[in-house]
C-alpha cells in the first residue's frame, strides 16, 4: 500500500514536472531562439520482492531542449550571407538609382551641353547661343559635383554604419562571454543537465552576431563556445571577450576601418572581415562606391582634357586664341600615416584615354619603387628612381625629400576629379568657335584652284604666339606666271614685298598640295590646294581676324560627343557613363537575385530549425491533456492507496 | 514534417508580404508606363535605352540644324532672285542704250537708272540675317562685306563657308561667301577676254572671240597690233616674242587665229598706235560690270573713235551681264539642290527617330494589356492569402479545450 502511495506520489510529481515543462513551452511559443523542451521520464529502480521485481514509479531525470546543432549552424551561416547581400543590394540600388535617374543622371546634362555646342556652331556670332553653352557647361560641372557628393554621402553612410556596428559586435561578444561563464559554472552541467534557456540565449546571440559579421564557433569541453572572426582573430575565449575598434584608414583618415587589439598594438583587419552587414559594407565600398567614383572622375578628366585640347586650337569671338574651357584638380596622393619620411609624391594625368578605374599603391623599399594597381594586383616596377613616366595614363614624381624604406602612398588618379571639375570661361566672347587660320584665293585668280584649311593641330608654336592676333608669318603661295604648275611660298609679312620661303616647286593637279607639309614648314596647321590654278594665281594664308561667323572649331568640339576618346579609344563620354550604369545595374541585379535566393535559403534554414525546435501549440495542448490525465490518474492511485489504508484500518478497528 | 506554430503564422505573413511587394511593383509600372524602373531590372536593355536616347537627342539636334539651314538658304535664295531680276533689268537697259538712235539725254537717263540699280545690288549683297550677320560676308559676319571705295566695290569678307551637320557624316553649307557669288565671275568668254587699249584713236573693234582649239591654248597674254597698213601682228607678251605666222594680212571682219584663239577685228585701226589685248579670262565682279556699263552710257556722243569705244563697252557689258546671270543662276541652283538634299535628310532623320523610338518603346514601355492581367492575378492572390491567414488563425486545439 505504501508502495502504491509512493508510486502514486512519483507519478504525481512526474506529471507535475512534465506539465511545468509543457507550460513553459506554451508560454515561450513566441520567444525568439527558444527551443522546445522535453522532460526525460524514466521508471524508478524496481524493488525485489518475493514474486519478482515490483516497479517503483517514475521520475524526471533531466529536462532537455530539442535541438540540432547542424540546423542551428545553417541558420547562422545563412543569416551572415543574407545580411551581407541585403546591404549589398541596398547600397548598389541606391547607386543604381543615382546613376540612372533620368533627371539627375549625367546623360541629360552631357546631352544638353553638346546640344548647346551645336547651337553655337549654328550661329557662332550669337551671344545668347554662347551664353547657353556656358550655362549648360556650368550645370554639367554642377551635375558632376552633385553626383560625386551623393557618392560621397554613400561613403559617409558606410562609415556611420561601421561606427554603429562595431560597438554592437563588442557588446554581443561581451554577452556571449558572460553566458559562457554562467553556463560553465551552472550546477549539473557535468552530469549533462544543461541550463537550456541559457544555451538558447547564447545560440541566439551568436545568430545576432552573425548578422554583423561572419563568425566561426568552437565548443569547448567546459561547454563554453569560442568565437572567431576574420582569419582566426578570437572574439570570445571562454569568459573573456576581445574588443574590435573603429580606426581611420592609414592613408585616408576620412575612411573608417576595423582594428583588432593585439597585445599593445592595434591591427587593421578590415580586409580580413567577410560576411554579414560589416562584410557587405566593406565590399560595397571597394566594389561599387569606389569604382563608380573613379569612373565618374575619369569621365570628368577625359571631358575636360579632350575639350580643352580642341578648344585651345580655336579662336574666340574677340579674335584671340582659345584658352582652357574646363579645369580639373590633380590626382589625390595620400601618404600612409606610418611613413617615416615627409616625402611628398605627386601624380599628374598625362593621357586620360589610358586611365584605368583603379587606385594604386606606391611602395619604396629603400632602393626601389613598386607601383601596384589595386583592382587586379598587377605591378609596375620595381624601378630605382621616380618618375614613373606613364602608367595607365598618369605619371608620378617625387618632390623634395626622398622617402624612407617602407614608406607607402595611395594614389587615386581620378577619384576627386568629378568634384573638382569647373568651367574656366565666364566671358561669352572667349568661347573659341572659329578656327584661327584664314585661307583665301586671290580675286584675280584665273585658274580653278581652290584652297581650304584642312586642320589646326597646335596653336602653341611661334607662328601663333609671337604676335597675338596675327599669323607669323602669313603665307603667300604664288603660281609662276610663265611655267604652268610651278609655285613658290612667300613670307607675306611686309605687304607688297614678299620674302621667298620655298620654291619654285612643282604642283601636281591630280594630287593637290598640302602647303605646310609639302614645304616642310612645321606650322601647327595644314591647308590644301586642289584643282588647276592658273598662271600667276595667288593664295594667301593668314590669321582669321574678325572671323566671327566661322564655326569650324565648334563643329569639331560638338563632334567630341560621339568621338571615342576614352578607354583606349573605344568609348565616348556617354559610352563610358553607360558603362558605369551597366556595371552598377548588373551588380544591383545580381545582388537582388542573390539576396532573394538567400532570403529563401534563410527562411528554409529557419523552417528546418523550427521544425525541430519550434513549439507547436496543438502538440502542447495534447501534451497538456496527456499530463493532466496522468496527474489525475496518479492522484487516483494515491486516493486508492488511501482507501486501501482506510479499509485496513477499519478492519483493525473492528 | 513537424510545423511550429510560429513558423505556421510566419509563412502566411511572408506570403502576404511578398504579394504586396509584387503588387506595388506592378502598380509602379502601371503608374509610370515603364517596364524597366531602374537599370537593375534589365541591365542590357537599360544600356541600349541609354544609347538610343543619345542617338535620338543627336538626331533631334540635326533636325533643328536642318531648320536653320533651310531658313538661311531660303533667304539666300530670295536675295539671289532679286539679284537676278536686277541683272535682267540692267541688261534690258543695256540693250536699250545700245540703240544708236538714242539721244544723249536718253542715254544719260538710262545711265542714271543703271547707277541706281548698282546701289540696289550693293544693298542686296550687304543683306543681314535675323541675327545681324551679313549673309554674304563669309566668316566675317559682322563686317560689311561690300564697300564702295573710290570707284570700285571692295570685298571685305572672306572665303569662309559655314557648314552645319544635319545627319551622321552629312554636312551642308548654309550659305555662300560673297566672293564666290558676286566677285568671282569669269569675264570674256570664260577662257580668255579681249580688251581694247583705251588710248586707241581708230575705229577698229574686237569681238569676244571664240576658242578655236583648247589644246593649243597657252593661257599667255597677247597683244594685237598693226605694224604697217594692212598688216596685223600678234605678240606673245608672256614669252616676249611674236606668234609664229605673224604679221599677216589684216582683212577687217575676218577672223584671225593663233594659239587656239580666234578673234575677229573690224574697222580701221590707226597703224602703229592702236592695240588690243587677249588675256586669260579672270574674275570681274558684278559691280564693276554694272559700273562700266553705267559709265559707258553716261558718255556724251562725240568723236567717232569715242562712239566706237562706247558701243564696244555696251556690247561687252551685255556679254559680261550674261556671264554674271549664268553665274548667279548657278549659285542659285546649288542653293536649290542643297535645300533639296536637306529635305531628303530631314525625312531620313524623322524616320530614324521614329524607328529608334519604336525600338526603345519595345524595350522600355509597359505592355498594359499584360500588366492589367498581371495586376488582376496578383490582386486575387493577395485576397486569397489574406483570407487564408484569417481562417487558419482559428485552427487551434485550444479552441476545443473549453
Amino acid at each position: 500500500m505504501s508502495d502504491s502511495l509512493n508510486i502514486g506520489i512519483s507519478g504525481l510529481l512526474t506529471a507535475q514536472r512534465s506539465l511545468t515543462v509543457t507550460s513553459n513551452n506554451v508560454s515561450n511559443v513566441n520567444t525568439e531562439g527558444y527551443s522546445r523542451q522535453r522532460a526525460d521520464v524514466v521508471s524508478r529502480l524496481p524493488l525485489y520482492a518475493p514474486g519478482g521485481y515490483l516497479g517503483a514509479g517514475s521520475s524526471v531525470t533531466n529536462v532537455r531542449r530539442v535541438y540540432d546543432a547542424f540546423l542551428n549552424g545553417q541558420v547562422v551561416s545563412n543569416t551572415t550571407q543574407g545580411n551581407q547581400l541585403e546591404v549589398a543590394y541596398s547600397y548598389a540600388s541606391q547607386m543604381d538609382n543615382l546613376l540612372a535617374d533620368p533627371q539627375a543622371g549625367l546623360t541629360p546634362a552631357l546631352q544638353k551641353f553638346f546640344d548647346a555646342g551645336r547651337g553655337v556652331a549654328n550661329d557662332p556670332a550669337s551671344i545668347p547661343a554662347r551664353q547657353v553653352l556656358l550655362t549648360s557647361a556650368e550645370s554639367l560641372a554642377n551635375r558632376f559635383d552633385v553626383m560625386s557628393r551623393r557618392m560621397n554621402d554613400l561613403r559617409d553612410s558606410v562609415n556611420v554604419e561601421i561606427g554603429s556596428i562595431v560597438p554592437e559586435i563588442n557588446s554581443l561578444a561581451g554577452e556571449i562571454a558572460s553566458l559562457n561563464d554562467a553556463i560553465s559554472r551552472s550546477p549539473g552541467v557535468r552530469s549533462g543537465r544543461m541550463p537550456n534557456d541559457l544555451m538558447d540565449k547564447r545560440d541566439q546571440l551568436i545568430v545576432q552576431l552573425s548578422r554583423f559579421v561572419n563568425v566561426q564557433t568552437v565548443e569547448q569541453s567546459n561547454f563554453s563556445v569560442n568565437v572567431y572572426v576574420g582569419n582566426g582573430q578570437s572574439l570570445v575565449t571562454d569568459s573573456e571577450s576581445q574588443q574590435l575598434s573603429v580606426i581611420p584608414n592609414p592613408y585616408d583618415s576620412s575612411q573608417m576601418d576595423i582594428g583588432y587589439a593585439n597585445g599593445n598594438s592595434t591591427v587593421n583587419i578590415t580586409s580580413l572581415l567577410t560576411g554579414g552587414r560589416l562584410g557587405g559594407l566593406i565590399d560595397q565600398r571597394t566594389e561599387v562606391i569606389e569604382p563608380s567614383e573613379n569612373a565618374l572622375g575619369r569621365i570628368a578628366v577625359a571631358l575636360s582634357d579632350t575639350f580643352n585640347r580642341q578648344h585651345r586650337l580655336g579662336m574666340a569671338l574677340d579674335s584671340s586664341l582659345g584658352g582652357d574651357f574646363f579645369a580639373v584638380g590633380s590626382p589625390e596622393v595620400l601618404a600612409s600615416n606610418g611613413n617615416v619620411s615627409t616625402a611628398s609624391i605627386s601624380a599628374t594625368i598625362v593621357d586620360p584615354d589610358l586611365l584605368s578605374n583603379s587606385d594604386y599603391k606606391l611602395t619604396f623599399d629603400g632602393s626601389s619603387y613598386t607601383l601596384t594597381r589595386l583592382s587586379d594586383g598587377q605591378g609596375e616596377g620595381p624601378i630605382a628612381g621616380l618618375p614613373f613616366t606613364s602608367v595607365d595614363g598618369f605619371r608620378i614624381d617625387v618632390g623634395g625629400v626622398s622617402p624612407a624604406a617602407g614608406d607607402s602612398f595611395l594614389i587615386r588618379p581620378t577619384k576627386g576629379m568629378a568634384r573638382s571639375l569647373e568651367v574656366l570661361i565666364s566671358d561669352t566672347a572667349k568661347v573659341a568657335a572659329a578656327a584661327p587660320v584664314r585661307v583665301a584665293s586671290d580675286l584675280g585668280n584665273i585658274g580653278s584652284g581652290e584652297i581650304s584649311l584642312s586642320a589646326v593641330s597646335d596653336t602653341t608654336g611661334a607662328e601663333f604666339s609671337s604676335t597675338p592676333g596675327a599669323l607669323t608669318p602669313p603665307l603667300l603661295i604664288e603660281f609662276d606666271s610663265v611655267t604652268p604648275n610651278q609655285y613658290r611660298v612667300y613670307d607675306a609679312s611686309v605687304a607688297g614685298s614678299p620674302v621667298l620661303i620655298s620654291g619654285p616647286n612643282t604642283y601636281d593637279p591630280a594630287v593637290g598640295l598640302d602647303v605646310v607639309a609639302d614645304n616642310a614648314l612645321g606650322f601647327g596647321y595644314e591647308s590644301h590646294i586642289k584643282g588647276e590654278p592658273g598662271l600667276g594665281d595667288r593664295f594667301t594664308i593668314g590669321y582669321n581676324a574678325q572671323g566671327v561667323s566661322d564655326n569650324s572649331n565648334m563643329l569639331v568640339l560638338a563632334g567630341l560627343q560621339t568621338e571615342n576618346s576614352m578607354l583606349k579609344g573605344t568609348a565616348s563620354f556617354l559610352d563610358a557613363y553607360a558603362g558605369i550604369v551597366t556595371d552598377v545595374g548588373t551588380k544591383t541585379h545580381q545582388a537582388d537575385i542573390a539576396n532573394q535566393a538567400q532570403q529563401t535559403l534563410l527562411r528554409q534554414a529557419v523552417s528546418a530549425r523550427e521544425a525541430v525546435s519550434g513549439v507547436n501549440l496543438d502538440e502542447e495542448a495534447a501534451n497538456l491533456m496527456r499530463f493532466q490525465q496522468a496527474y489525475q490518474a496518479s492522484a487516483q492511485v494515491i486516493s486508492t492507496a488511501q482507501s486501501m489504508f482506510d479499509s485496513l484500518l477499519g478492519a483493525v478497528r473492528r | 514534417m513537424r510545423i511550429s506554430t510560429r513558423q505556421f503564422q510566419q509563412t502566411s505573413i511572408n506570403g502576404i508580404l511578398e504579394r504586396q511587394n509584387a503588387l506595388s511593383r506592378t502598380q509602379e509600372q502601371m503608374a509610370t508606363g515603364k517596364r524597366i524602373l531602374s537599370p537593375a531590372d534589365d541591365p542590357v536593355a537599360a544600356t541600349r535605352i541609354h544609347s538610343f536616347k543619345e542617338s535620338i537627342g543627336i538626331l533631334q539636334q540635326y533636325q533643328s540644324n536642318a531648320d536653320q539651314v533651310r531658313n538661311r538658304l531660303g533667304s539666300e535664295e530670295g536675295i539671289l532672285k532679286g539679284v537676278v531680276d536686277s541683272i535682267q533689268r540692267v541688261r534690258e537697259l543695256a540693250v536699250a542704250g545700245a540703240n544708236g538712235a538714242l539721244s544723249d539725254v536718253g542715254r544719260q537717263s538710262i545711265s542714271e537708272e543703271v547707277y541706281t540699280r548698282l546701289e540696289a545690288l550693293i544693298g542686296m549683297a550687304n543683306t543681314m540675317d535675323a541675327n545681324g550677320e551679313y549673309i554674304f560676308g563669309g566668316n566675317r559676319g559682322k563686317t560689311p562685306p561690300f564697300v564702295k571705295s573710290a570707284d570700285v566695290v571692295v570685298y571685305n569678307g572672306d572665303d569662309g563657308q559655314r557648314r552645319l551637320q544635319i545627319g551622321p557624316d552629312f554636312f551642308v553649307d548654309d550659305g555662300d561667301p560673297g566672293s564666290d557669288v558676286f566677285m568671282r565671275i569669269k569675264n570674256g568668254n570664260r577662257v580668255f577676254a579681249t580688251e581694247y587699249n583705251p588710248a586707241n584713236t581708230g575705229t577698229a573693234t574686237i569681238d569676244q572671240g571664240r576658242v578655236d582649239n583648247i589644246m593649243a591654248y597657252t593661257r599667255h597674254d597677247y597683244t594685237i597690233s598693226f605694224p604697217a597698213a594692212g598688216q596685223v601682228l600678234v605678240t606673245d607678251d608672256t614669252l616676249g616674242t611674236a606668234v609664229s605666222g605673224f604679221p599677216q594680212t589684216y582683212t577687217p571682219g575676218e577672223e584671225i587665229v593663233f594659239d587656239g584663239v580666234a578673234v575677229t577685228l573690224a574697222g580701221d585701226p590707226v597703224v602703229g598706235a592702236d592695240t588690243f589685248s587677249v588675256k586669260p579670262s579672270s574674275s570681274q565682279d558684278l559691280f564693276a560690270t554694272v559700273k562700266r556699263l553705267a559709265d559707258a552710257l553716261g558718255q556724251p556722243s562725240g568723236l567717232a573713235s569715242e562712239e566706237t569705244k562706247a558701243k564696244m563697252e555696251i556690247t561687252r557689258s551685255i556679254a559680261e551681264l550674261d556671264n554674271a546671270l549664268d553665274h548667279i543662276l548657278n549659285v542659285s541652283a546649288s542653293v536649290g539642290s542643297r535645300l533639296n538634299s536637306v529635305e531628303g535628310q530631314v525625312f531620313i532623320n524623322e524616320d530614324t527617330v521614329l524607328n529608334l523610338q519604336e525600338v526603345m518603346s519595345g524595350l522600355e514601355d509597359l505592355d498594359y494589356a499584360e500588366a492589367v492581367g498581371k495586376l488582376n492575378r496578383q490582386m486575387v492572390g493577395m485576397q486569397a492569402a489574406q483570407q487564408v491567414y484569417l481562417k487558419v488563425q482559428g485552427l487551434s486545439l485550444f479552441e476545443f479545450m473549453r
